[in-house]
């Protein structure tokens, strides 16, 4: 066994000893390899290229050949970047290569867009591109350049090498890209030429190339050819190219038929249906169409004279009659307003025609049928006039004008002008503007007129329907509204100039005449209020003269009542009884004249009674409350003074309320020979109504009276109490017959006036009415007395 | 450490299996022939890897060593004489390599020639008994010693290049 494994150990050996030198064989490692080759290459003795992924070197021939071969496998054409990727060399090396193939004629290959192209390709390109063409007909570069994914100027350059040899066709003229076939050339033109004999009405041209699926260049080439031949009939209108329209001669021809012939029946054209016809520019067709017409262009048709003659005839013929005529049921329905307005404008300017005038648009109405509406009117206007002037509406709607115009004038108008008569006027706007007796009528006219301002404003340029807002004044014109729209339409139904006349004529015609009827009636109500204001005036004067004279009366009569009384000196309980008297006597009635006028001047709203003396304490104060305050002031006083005892303060008082500031009386300077004659008024009226007397008591009284002016030369008024203290104060101066018959009358006459006994009464009135007799005697004969002397003297 | 490339190289030689020492007779045998195996495997090895490098044979015995170890730099080959006993405690111990033609010319070296190995070869050879073997021993001893010594003694002028015919 040993043996056996010792044999075996040698053979190890032997075949150690083999393996260490027979396997040492030389061996060249693959780096070494590729840095020897690499070496190689540098030195420029060997010419390999290496593949991309460095495992495989190539000769260039080699690769060359390996080229040719894939160009051949994939028909002729390949991509350079594909051949990098299939051999497996890099992408330079395959296009030095390839470069290197190209240069050399004999293979026939050529690079477009990075691809290697052979020429059996471009022959089978050419034969594939000859059978599109023959199927389609037509074929553009530009399609071809996405289908073969080639360069259109290559593509181009082969069709057009290939022309009539492999590619049966022809190339547009005017578009070197685009090639077709006669065939199709011929199909094309069939189609237009079908499509465009049908056509019967305007067509876009993008719609008819829709339907034969033709070209927009081919089809304008044809049409033109077509057109040329005389094949077709029509025109293209509009903007050139797809949105032109094709107009059949059929189609115009039918159109201008129609137009013409609605032109002849109608002698007008509507512009609309024009449209509707398909004519844009209606006037132009109209115009181009008849040119030798006169057509007049209104907003929405055109008219021919005829249409125009008839209108013309109808306005004449409207003035002539002077009636009013409305247009429209003579002009065509299509017509609107505005036509018939411009229609009738143009007919009255043509015609110089003035004496019609064009309302509502359509409705012509001669002047002459205006002013004799106008005329119509003219009653009315009175009316109103009157209407307006007795209500106060004219008077204080023109008293608000003036003070809006002299608003700024005014203060300095009343400072400097103290005149009577602008007193008047400042007084009455006073009334009627400010708190007088209208206060509240006053406010509402102001606002009212200020929206009339705005009002006015807006519409200063139009003045037709005015009839909206009647105000009491119309600033445009500055007159006052005394007669309205309304009132003016209600006259106008019944005038029978206007039957069956619509109510936008009447409206129109009323607002129209308005303007003028309204000056009218201002005239009218001027008029008026001017001759009412006049008789005011006069009547006012007239009064203030009654007055200024009653109260001059008045006040010399209580002077000469003063002078009575101041006899009774040495009686001072019977002076002041008379004073007082005299006082609620005349004194009361200077007081009511003076109150009675100036609540006349002011318009109080109390009643003023016309009786001066019936005017009571009460009544007074009532309507002093009532007076502006300035009247008051100086009035009150006087109302005062009348309760107290002194006459001098009264007629201070007097005076100064007749001043001119105040009641403006002028009272007559005391005139001794105006006494006189008051004197002996005095006596005489006393003389007279003791004749006419029968009352005993009144007799007496009225004997004393004349006794006493008698004895002292000076009147004397004093009531029926007083007769006795004058009798004693007369006593001295009277004869002692006398005396005792008027004190026995008297005695009598107390007597008669106390007693209730019937009989006794009856018997002293007997006597009494005896005794009137003498004392009437007495009365008369007593002339003047010896006392007078005293009383003459005693006064100096 | 033992180097990477060294490392590879060590995993394709074939491991042994018999712990057998050259008095061990008929195992011994057993051993020298697993011994062969591996050395042949390695030489095939370097050869296939373009890295051969030494020659080796024994005597009849498989107990004494000899043969040339060579070493390529400059595009010269410096060619030494290596011989090795088989000890008597193999593979315990790791076989002697020695270069005798370089004794004295390298401190790295023990009297008589014998190199000295680094500090990884011995644990790592104990480790590996007996597992490792000759063609272990060539592979992570003498090989690396080569590798350095050998450029750095041409250096210093120690060895130099002679001409063979």
């Amino acid at each position: 066994m040993s043996a056996v494994d010792w044999e075996e150990v040698k053979r190890l050996a032997a075949d150690f000893q083999k393996a260490q030198l027979s396997s040492s064989a030389q061996k060249l490692s693959e780096r070494n390899c590729i840095i020897v080759v690499g070496h190689l290459i540098h030195e420029k003795l060997l010419e390999v290229i290496s593949t991309s992924d460095g495992k495989e070197y190539v000769t260039p021939q080699h690769l060359s050949r390996e080229i040719q071969d894939e160009l051949y496998a994939s028909k002729g054409r390949i991509n350079m970047v594909e051949l990098a990727n299939s051999l497996n060399v890099d992408l330079t090396h395959i296009e030095a290569r390839c470069a290197e193939l190209v240069r050399t004629p004999e293979t026939g290959c050529s690079i477009i867009l990075g691809q290697l192209i052979h020429n059996s390709y471009l022959k089978t390109l050419a034969v594939l591109i000859n059978e599109t063409l023959q199927l389609k007909g037509t074929l553009n570069v530009s399609e071809l350049t996405t289908q073969y994914d080639l360069p259109g100027d290559f593509l181009q350059h082969l069709v057009e090498k290939e022309l009539n040899k492999s590619i049966h066709g022809q190339q547009d003229a005017k578009d070197p890209r685009v090639f077709f076939t006669e065939r199709f050339v011929a199909r094309c033109r069939a189609a237009i030429r079908g499509a465009l004999l049908g056509i019967q009405k305007p067509t876009p041209i993008a719609s008819i190339l829709a339907i034969c699926n033709v070209s927009e260049r081919l089809f304008f080439s044809i049409f033109e050819g077509l057109k040329d031949s005389k094949q077709i009939a029509g025109v293209l209108s509009g903007k050139q190219g797809l949105n032109a329209f094709f107009v059949p001669a059929i189609y115009s021809k039918g159109q201008s038929e129609w137009v013409n012939n609605f032109y002849k029946q109608n002698g007008y054209l509507e512009y609309s249906s024009l449209t509707r016809l398909g004519i844009s520019d209606a006037q132009g067709f109209i115009k181009r169409n008849f040119p030798n017409e006169k057509i007049l262009y209104l907003p929405s048709c055109a008219v021919g004279p005829l249409l125009f003659d008839q209108v013309e005839a109808s306005i004449e013929d409207a003035v002539s009659t002077s009636s009013w005529i409305d247009l429209m049921p003579i002009l065509p329905s299509v017509m609107s307003e505005q036509d018939a307005a411009q229609i009738v404008q143009d007919a009255l300017r043509k015609n110089k025609q003035t004496k019609a005038e064009v309302l509502c648009m359509s409705m012509v109405v001669p002047s002459t049928l205006i002013s004799s509406l106008t005329n119509a009117l003219e009653p009315l206007v009175q009316v109103k006039a009157q209407e307006a002037i007795n209500s106060g509406k004219f008077l204080q709607a023109e008293a608000e004008q003036r003070i809006q115009a002299t608003m700024s004038k005014k203060s300095a108008a009343l400072d400097e002008d103290g005149g009577r008569t602008s007193k008047q006027d400042e007084r009455r706007k006073k009334a009627t503007g400010g708190k007088g007796g209208g206060g509240t009528q006053g406010r509402e006219t102001k606002t009212k007129s200020i929206k009339k301002k705005t009002y006015g404003k807006s519409h200063a340029d139009s003045d037709d329907d005015d009839d909206e807002t009647p105000a009491p004044v119309s600033k445009k014109s500055g007159l006052v509204e005394v007669i309205t729209v309304k009132d003016i339409k209600k006259e106008f139904v019944s005038q029978a100039s206007l039957n069956d006349c619509p109510d936008e004529l009447i409206n129109e015609l009323a607002a129209r005449i308005l303007p003028s009827v309204q000056q009218q009636a201002n005239l009218a109500a001027r008029k008026i209020a001017e001759t009412a204001k006049a008789s005011q005036v006069q009547s006012s004067r007239r009064t203030h003269g009654e007055l200024q004279e009653r109260l001059s009366n008045l006040l010399s009569s209580i002077r000469m009542f003063e002078k009575g009384i101041k006899m009774f000196q040495s009686d001072s309980e019977t002076q002041k009884g008379l004073t007082k008297y005299m006082l609620k006597s005349l004194g009361s009635e200077i007081m009511g004249e003076i109150i009675k006028y100036v609540g006349q001047e002011h318009q109080i709203s109390t009643a003023v009674p016309t009786e001066a003396s019936s005017i009571t304490p009460e009544l007074r104060s009532k309507i002093l409350n009532e007076l502006p305050p300035t009247l008051k002031q100086v009035l009150e006083p006087v109302h005062k003074a009348l309760v107290g005892a002194s006459l001098d303060d009264f007629q201070a008082t007097v005076e100064a309320a007749l001043a001119p500031g105040a009641c403006d009386v002028m009272i007559r300077k005391p005139d001794k020979k105006k006494e006189r004659q008051g004197l002996l008024a005095h006596r005489m009226t006393l003389l007279g109504q003791l004749d006419e007397c029968s009352d005993p008591a009144v007799a007496l009284h009225l004997t004393v009276l004349l006794l006493f002016q008698a004895a002292t030369q000076q009147p004397l008024h004093a009531s029926g109490k007083f007769v006795m203290p004058i009798l004693v104060f007369l006593k001295p101066s009277l004869p002692d017959d006398t005396y005792n018959t008027l004190q026995k009358y008297h005695d009598l006459v107390i007597s008669f006036l106390s007693t209730d006994n019937e009989n006794e009464k009856e018997n002293v009135g007997t006597l009494l009415a005896n005794e009137l007799a003498t004392l009437k005697e007495i009365a008369h004969t007593m002339k003047k007395l010896p006392v007078s002397d005293k009383a003459d003297k005693s006064e100096l | 450490m033992v180097d990477e490339s060294t490392k590879k190289t060590l995993s394709k030689i074939p491991l042994l299996k018999t712990k057998a020492g050259p008095r061990d007779k008929d195992l011994w045998v057993q051993r020298l022939k697993e011994e062969y195996q591996s050395l042949i495997q390695y030489v095939q090895n370097n050869k296939s890897a373009d890295n051969d490098w030494f020659r080796l044979e024994s005597n009849k015995e498989g107990t004494k060593w000899f043969g040339k170890c060579w070493h390529v730099q400059d595009m010269l080959k410096y060619e030494f004489d290596v011989e090795f006993d088989i000890p008597v405690t193999y593979p315990t111990t790791a076989p002697e390599i020695a270069l005798p033609e370089l004794d004295g010319k390298t401190a790295k070296m023990y009297r008589g020639g014998k190199i000295c190995l680094t500090d990884h070869f011995k644990p790592l050879w104990a480790r590996n008994v007996p597992k490792f073997g000759i063609a272990h021993a060539m592979a992570l001893g003498l090989g690396p010693w080569l590798a350095v010594e050998i450029p750095e003694m041409i250096e210093k002028g120690v060895v130099k290049y002679n001409e063979k015919e």
